[in-house]
């Protein structure tokens, strides 16, 4: 839930945004250059959260798959084709001895000139549910990242509106949310494939100083000393 | 308990028939309890012509009943040669319920057609 992943989908290219922290027993923070990503093809990448052990398995067991279609049959599965059997596998391992608290976002551009919708985005939750939208969040950025996309989304979305619009949702992230996201990954997927494009970070708050009336109190009024 | 699955995703369906026609209704919200994530999740499926299911609870069983369903209709269809009839995939669906009657699927589902001969 501490973990935040973030997908925002554009005319043709998806924005993958994550934060680098891992935190542990809820106050240390471990690490800040987590890497959350796992590509599944060469157009085709997955962002989990949640759980540890259960993200880096289940994600490591689905990525292998897909390749492993892709050294049998010699095609790269679409992101519908992969988003479906991510799905797939974590539906069956719900009612399973082995079930994984993993959330996941699954984000590619597909390259069959016949798809309308050429950028695609999926988001998976640990249950298994799948639903496909324009921004897509998991973890407790949900709140933020959700309402912010509704109010500044659109229709052709370019990359610098959707990188605008992402260090919006980290600057209040950093605001309002305990644990800081002192760095947030951001790829992006389009034609070209996945590339890493630069950091964000959120905006240093800036707070006045408290008045020095403040220190006052009635006593001090009270003139004792004549 | 198994309520709080029921009403974890929510969801609602409605279904009507008259004469000589049917209707079936959903809503397209998918959230997670007071959470809306997306408005694009359909609850209807259609399997044939003149048969609709909706499927209303848990978003994971409302999309892994539905799937298995799609597989036993496209076996049906592709052995029988022909459009599967609502009498018939009513049948189909519950038997795919039952198989988890210890573990079940917490979904409501709502099986709605018209049988092209009678038309009824």
């Amino acid at each position: 839930m501490v973990e935040s992943i973030i997908g925002i989908r554009g005319k043709d290219f998806v924005v993958l945004a994550q934060d680098a922290n891992t935190t542990k027993y809820g106050i240390l923070n471990m690490k800040f250059d987590t890497n959350r990503l796992f590509k599944l093809s060469e157009h085709c990448a997955m962002l989990a959260a949640g759980e540890p052990g259960d993200v880096v398995q289940f994600s490591e067991y689905v990525g292998k798959n897909i390749q492993l279609y892709k050294m049998i049959n010699g095609i790269e599965l679409s992101p519908y084709a992969c988003a479906n059997f991510t799905r797939h596998e974590m539906a069956t391992s719900l009612r399973s001895r082995n079930s994984f608290l993993a959330n996941l976002i699954v984000a590619g551009y597909s390259t069959n000139e016949h798809d309308q919708q050429r950028a695609q985005l999926y988001a998976i939750d640990y249950l298994g549910a799948m639903v496909t939208s324009n921004v897509v969040a998991h973890g407790f950025c949900q709140f933020f990242a959700l309402a912010i996309g509704d109010r500044l989304w659109k229709e052709d979305l370019t990359v610098q509106e959707a990188l605008a619009m992402l260090q919006t949702i980290v600057n209040e992230m950093g605001k309002r949310m305990a644990a800081y996201p002192h760095c947030v990954f951001v790829r992006i997927i389009d034609a070209k494939g996945i590339r890493v494009l630069d950091n964000m970070y959120p905006e240093k708050i800036i707070v006045t100083k408290p008045s020095e009336l403040e220190l006052q109190t009635s006593a001090d009024m009270m003139d004792i000393h004549s | 308990m198994g309520d709080d699955m029921m009403s974890y995703n929510g969801g609602v369906a409605l279904a009507m028939k008259g004469k000589e026609c049917v209707a079936i209704a959903c809503d397209k919200r998918y959230g997670v309890q007071n959470r809306t994530i997306a408005t694009n999740f359909t609850k209807i499926f259609q399997y044939g012509d003149y048969c609709f299911v909706s499927f209303c609870g848990l978003a994971t069983d409302v999309q892994t009943v539905s799937e298995r369903l799609r597989f036993r209709v496209n076996l049906y269809e592709l052995r029988e040669q022909r459009k599967i009839k609502p009498t018939v995939l009513y049948n189909m669906l519950t038997n795919i319920l039952y198989e988890r009657r210890f573990g079940p699927y917490f979904v409501f589902s709502l099986v709605i057609g018209l049988d092209p001969k009678t038309g009824r």
